[in-house]
């Protein structure tokens, strides 16, 4: 029997129809959102990449978030959406415009089931950076649809936990993983890659090149 | 088919359930010759005649997003949007504005604002919160103040509210007026009794009435029992099915439904530059019991807009059907696991329609430009509310920040600077701290005022000013705690 003959469109189509592509990895890595920290910036080989699912080990309390936010500050980030489960507590608007945040081109939703209540947030591309803060439990499929839908749409998804990450138990669908907390008295900042680039540690002041 | 309660004005909640408590909404009162449902229905789909045929309610809450970026494309205020639209609709001469309008958070207040206007021959628009607005407020007159709570007895007896009985109503009114009388009070916003003192010398309706009409701004709203009946269209656009098979399954539904919605659109009364707030949709279950499904959306949706597809008012569906069905399970004894109720037939009616206004025509023919159109169309999908915020010039953490929307003014550089040692989150409510401020390492930020005003009297002192500071717990969280006067410490807020 003949085999059918691939050819270039043949292959090519249904790949990119899947949010696939043939390029050279390299060639992916276009577009990162870039922070106001040079250093923080180089450390990570550029920024936070589009196109993917990040992983943030950021208890609460220990001011990992302020790391985040500076990404966020980024013209390149908006409009941006923040996701948080924890009803008790409310956003404080005036914090995040004081740390540089436009007000106008972020939004701010409370779920606990984020995939399965704002699931058309994730279906259109409004949204050029989306956090989900501590959602309490997300299933590998869950994960799996994140991640696609990050890599079709050009986004930034970050996953925020309220553990830090070890290497030992992983996230498949994660492209990068980090821990970031603020020491107490210090106010320093520390990033901690966990995977996605090469093992690494960085330390900085927030307050050092605003 | 039984019509729904007159009385529902469902505005939405987080959860979903209908809420009706004052200051959650905006609502207008208008009075003029030429004004009628049909023009109610240009700013807002919800309305209600009040006693005159001149005069209406339009509860504009369900379109306020809608309106307010109207407002910001065109580099307007709500307000102004507002009054433009009004004038268009009736126009006086050319010195003299052809109505009297009046906006406040709650229906009351509304009414009460218009008295004024009209008592005082000022016609034109005023909110209740603008600096005329609030001076006109407090200027009411007792005959303005009598007029309308007679005009709300005759609307509280027709609306059947329970422990309302007119004879008591107007002997406690009578009693007022001879007191008001003997004191002397220019007006009704001279009285400093609180509501619990009138409850008890002049009942429990006349308080509420009161507390309706005076309620501070920083406190939270009294629940709103105005009796709403809202005006129903004599023979809305609606569409009948009589299913081939039984129905019980959301995927057998929703392509039936979608067909139904596309119908809808083809009806020769609901015009393709309409917008919806709400369709009613009524199922006839297997035992001929009937389903209300209320499908509402947070901002005024085009439904021809989606024609085939309907994706958003399907999505609307599905949330209200979940949610209806399995409240009628639990309501009939049925565990969450027994199969869900079978449909036999349904009626789906366009109930809630916000017809186009000439001042608008343009942004309706020209739907989702824009980023801020982009939201409110991404935000009538969801499950829950997107929120945005704002800040205001507030000293209070709590008080700082309101919902965007309202024209706020920007916050100072000395409040920017403050914010900036502040915590991203904060708790609604400060909590106790267990450790009683205890800890080896505790930074002083900063000390702010109370609002010793909003507390109620008690024994215990009553705390004057908060002390501010970051302190380090035993488990390395930075929180945000203060020490108020009377020494108690309270958590407000986690460094994350």
């Amino acid at each position: 029997m003949q085999q059918p003959v691939s050819t270039r469109e043949s292959i090519i189509v249904p790949l990119q129809a899947a949010g696939l592509s043939l390029v050279q990895p390299d060639a992916m890595q276009s577009r990162r959102l870039a922070g106001p920290w040079p250093q923080l910036n180089h450390f990570l080989e550029g920024g936070l990449p589009f196109k993917s699912l990040c992983e943030w080990g950021v208890p609460r309390g220990r001011g990992g978030r302020e790391v985040i936010l500076s990404f966020l500050r980024s013209p390149d980030a908006g409009p941006a959406l923040w996701v948080h489960s924890d009803a008790g507590q409310r956003v404080y608007a005036p914090a995040w415009e004081a740390r540089g945040i436009d007000l106008q081109r972020i939004r701010f939703a409370t779920s606990s089931k984020p995939v399965e209540e704002l699931k058309p947030v994730f279906m259109e591309d409004l949204f050029r950076t989306i956090i989900l803060d501590c959602p309490p439990r997300l299933t590998p499929g869950d994960l799996a649809f994140l991640e696609q839908r990050a890599r079709r749409q050009n986004q930034i998804i970050m996953l925020l936990q309220d553990y830090f990450l070890t290497p030992r138990l992983g996230n498949a669908r994660t492209r990068l993983r980090l821990n970031a907390w603020q020491d107490g008295p210090s106010g320093r900042c520390t990033v901690r890659v966990i995977r996605g680039l090469s093992p690494r540690q960085m330390h900085f002041h927030p307050g050092e090149h605003r | 088919m039984s019509q729904p309660p007159l009385t529902s004005r469902p505005l939405f909640r987080e959860d979903g359930t209908a809420a009706c408590a004052a200051g959650e909404g905006w609502f207008l009162a208008v009075d003029a010759p030429g004004f009628n449902a049909e023009k109610g229905r240009r700013l807002s789909p919800r309305l209600m005649s009040w006693h005159r045929d001149t005069c209406w309610l339009v509860d504009l809450s369900p379109c306020l997003g809608y309106w307010r970026s109207i407002a910001a494309r065109r580099g307007s205020d709500l307000q102004e949007l507002l009054h433009g639209m009004l004038r268009e609709m009736l126009p006086g001469d050319d010195e003299r504005p052809g109505f009297y309008a009046a906006t406040a958070p709650c229906p009351w207040q509304a009414l009460l604002l218009l008295e004024v206007l009209q008592e005082r021959d000022l016609p034109g628009f005023a909110d209740r919160h603008s600096f005329m607005g609030s001076a006109l407020y407090q200027r009411l007159s007792w005959d303005g103040w009598w007029r309308q709570t007679a005009a709300m007895a005759v609307s509280l007896k027709a609306a059947g509210l329970r422990r309302f009985h007119p004879d008591v109503f107007r002997r406690q009114s009578v009693l007022m007026q001879k007191a008001v009388s003997r004191l002397s009070l220019p007006g009704p916003g001279a009285i400093r009794f609180s509501p619990e003192q009138i409850r008890r010398r002049f009942g429990s309706i006349m308080a509420r009435l009161w507390e309706q009409a005076f309620f501070d701004r920083e406190e939270p709203a009294p629940a709103d029992f105005f009796p709403w009946q809202g005006h129903r269209e004599a023979l809305p656009p609606f569409s009948k099915r009589h299913a081939d098979w039984p129905l019980s399954q959301w995927q057998h539904i929703e392509p039936l439904l979608r067909e139904d919605l596309n119908r809808l659109c083809r009806h020769e009364d609901f015009r393709s530059d309409e917008r919806i707030t709400g369709l009613e949709w009524r199922l006839t279950l297997q035992d001929l019991a009937t389903l209300h499904v209320p499908v509402l959306f947070r901002h005024p949706h085009r439904l021809h807009g989606e024609i085939p597809h309907q994706s958003t008012a399907l999505l609307q569906a599905r949330y209200s059907f979940d949610r209806e069905t399995a409240r009628f399970m639990a309501a009939s004894g049925h565990e969450p696991t027994d199969p869900p109720p079978v449909v036999i037939s349904w009626q789906l009616t366009a109930s809630e329609r916000l017809l186009p206004a000439p001042a608008t025509a343009d942004i309706f023919r020209d739907p989702g430009q824009g980023e801020e159109e982009d939201f409110l169309r991404l935000e009538n999908k969801l499950a829950v509310p997107l929120r945005s915020y704002a800040g205001n010039d507030d000293w209070l953490p709590e008080d700082s920040f309101d919902e965007a929307g309202d024209q706020q003014p920007a916050p100072s550089g000395h409040q920017t600077l403050l914010q900036s040692g502040r915590p991203l989150f904060i708790y609604d409510k400060p909590r106790p701290l267990q450790t009683g401020g205890r800890s080896t390492l505790r930074r002083f930020s900063e000390r702010t005022m109370h609002k010793w005003w909003r507390e109620q009297p008690r024994d215990t002192a009553v705390p004057l000013q908060r002390d501010y500071y970051r302190l380090f717990d035993d488990r390395q969280r930075n929180l945000w705690v203060f020490r108020d006067n009377t020494g108690q410490w309270f958590l407000h807020g986690l460094y994350s």
